[in-house]
């Protein structure tokens, strides 16, 4: 016996369905690359342990910065686009 | 332009692989700007707002500059929007919940010197924008914290006692309680201190009295490994009053284990003190390759005593401290 959901819900639901999914989509992206930016963290707490070139670990840890602003910044800009062109096509 | 808003709302909903490519050149532009920003020595600002203007640039050129036909049906455009694979979307899911976890765990495993070091940044920028409150407080947190680390031996490397010092160097200006500055600061010196190991050598020991060693002016005792810890006041006193700094009495090569020490009027050169508690009342001392072991400190609260605090705390080799008359 699955789910019935009234039929304006369903209908809501048809409505949003490819913008909720692009967002889904966009959202497990911004994941993968936050997990990508927890691997290089670990990196290099580790290289930072094992007494690595100081300049070296240096730039990695740039990297992460940079790449975590990045994304950041991405993640939101896409939401702020979709807000603005909701209901237009 | 309604071709072109349609477009945007085409790349936005439909085009995963677009966004998801856009994401990837994004990404790189923005880390490239910020990896340059940095390592030529620009501010945090500057490059913030070269990261960002890049990624910006990106996002929006690609975003604005798509272009597609739209000459089928919606349905034939629904039919031709490529999905991810399902083996990606798993590796999205999977990512969500590796970080909550992290999320979770961090301050299980979130090393203390880490935390303190966050704390003390976190007191630094709260300085900086005037809320000394907030600074006290953050400087505060990160003392406790420091004193659990030095109490469990907790491992830091030498870079976190550079910052830390560096920190607290920078804060002496900018109007926080200089009381908790300087509590701090002995935590870190403590702390250092708790990291070293202890030597392991005979002892000659003292018994009970009010000092153990009285050391005049233009004299020096070379050599020899003490165990003050039955000495109830001051280990080795020197009780000339000063002349000249060439003239102050001098330790070389001691080893002093347990008791009380003042390290004014006295030169110390190639010492190790180990579970000492240290004090220094801002007179002249000199010391030379001094190793602190397991230590406590009591400094006077001023430049002179930051000095001596520092010197432990980052494992100097050298310091020289002459008379302040």
């Amino acid at each position: 016996m699955g789910l019935h959901f009234p039929p304006f819900a369903r209908e809501w639901w048809q409505g949003v369905r490819p913008t909720a999914l692009a967002q889904a989509i966009d959202t497990g992206k911004y994941m993968s690359y936050c997990t990508g930016l927890l691997a290089t963290h670990l990196v290099r707490w580790f290289m930072n342990k094992a007494g690595i070139y100081p300049d070296v670990v240096a730039v990695l840890g740039w990297m992460e910065v940079g790449a975590f602003l990045t994304t950041f910044f991405q993640f939101f800009v896409r939401i702020i686009m979709r807000g603005f062109t909701a209901g237009d096509s | 332009m309604k071709i072109s808003r349609q477009a945007l709302d085409y790349y936005l909903t439909y085009d995963h692989r677009a966004r998801s490519r856009t994401t990837l050149l994004a990404t790189i532009g923005g880390v490239t700007a910020w990896v340059v920003a940095q390592a030529s020595g620009a501010s945090s600002k500057v490059s913030i707002v070269s990261c960002l203007a890049i990624t910006a640039a990106v996002e929006f050129g690609r975003a604005f500059s798509y272009r597609r036909s739209f000459a089928g049906t919606v349905g034939e455009q629904l039919a031709s929007t490529v999905y991810p694979k399902r083996r990606l979307l798993l590796q999205y899911a999977a990512s969500s919940v590796a970080l909550v976890l992290f999320g979770m765990l961090r301050k299980l495993i979130e090393p203390q010197e880490v935390a303190a070091q966050s704390l003390l940044i976190m007191a630094k920028k709260a300085a900086t924008v005037g809320d000394q409150r907030e600074a006290n407080d953050l400087l505060r947190q990160a003392s406790e914290i420091i004193k659990k680390a030095a109490e469990q031996r907790s491992p830091a490397l030498p870079e976190f006692f550079f910052t830390a010092v560096n920190i607290l160097n920078q804060l002496s200006g900018k109007g926080v309680d200089q009381s908790t500055v300087h509590g701090t600061l002995i935590q870190i010196a403590e702390y250092r201190s708790a990291l070293t190991p202890p030597p392991n050598m005979r002892l000659i020991t003292f018994k009970p009295l009010d000092h153990a060693i009285l050391i005049h002016n233009g004299s020096s005792v070379q050599g020899g490994a003490f165990d003050f810890r039955a000495v109830t006041g001051i280990a080795a006193v020197a009780p000339d009053p000063i002349t000249s700094p060439a003239d102050l009495p001098m330790f070389d090569g001691t080893l002093f284990w347990g008791g009380t020490q003042t390290l004014d009027k006295i030169r110390w050169h190639n010492v190790t003190f180990v579970n000492t508690h240290i004090v220094y009342g801002g007179g002249p001392t000199e010391l030379r390759n001094v190793r602190f072991i397991s230590c406590t400190f009591k400094a006077v609260p001023s430049d002179r005593g930051r000095q001596v605090l520092s010197y432990a705390a980052l494992d100097k080799k050298r310091l020289e401290l002459q008379s302040a008359v």
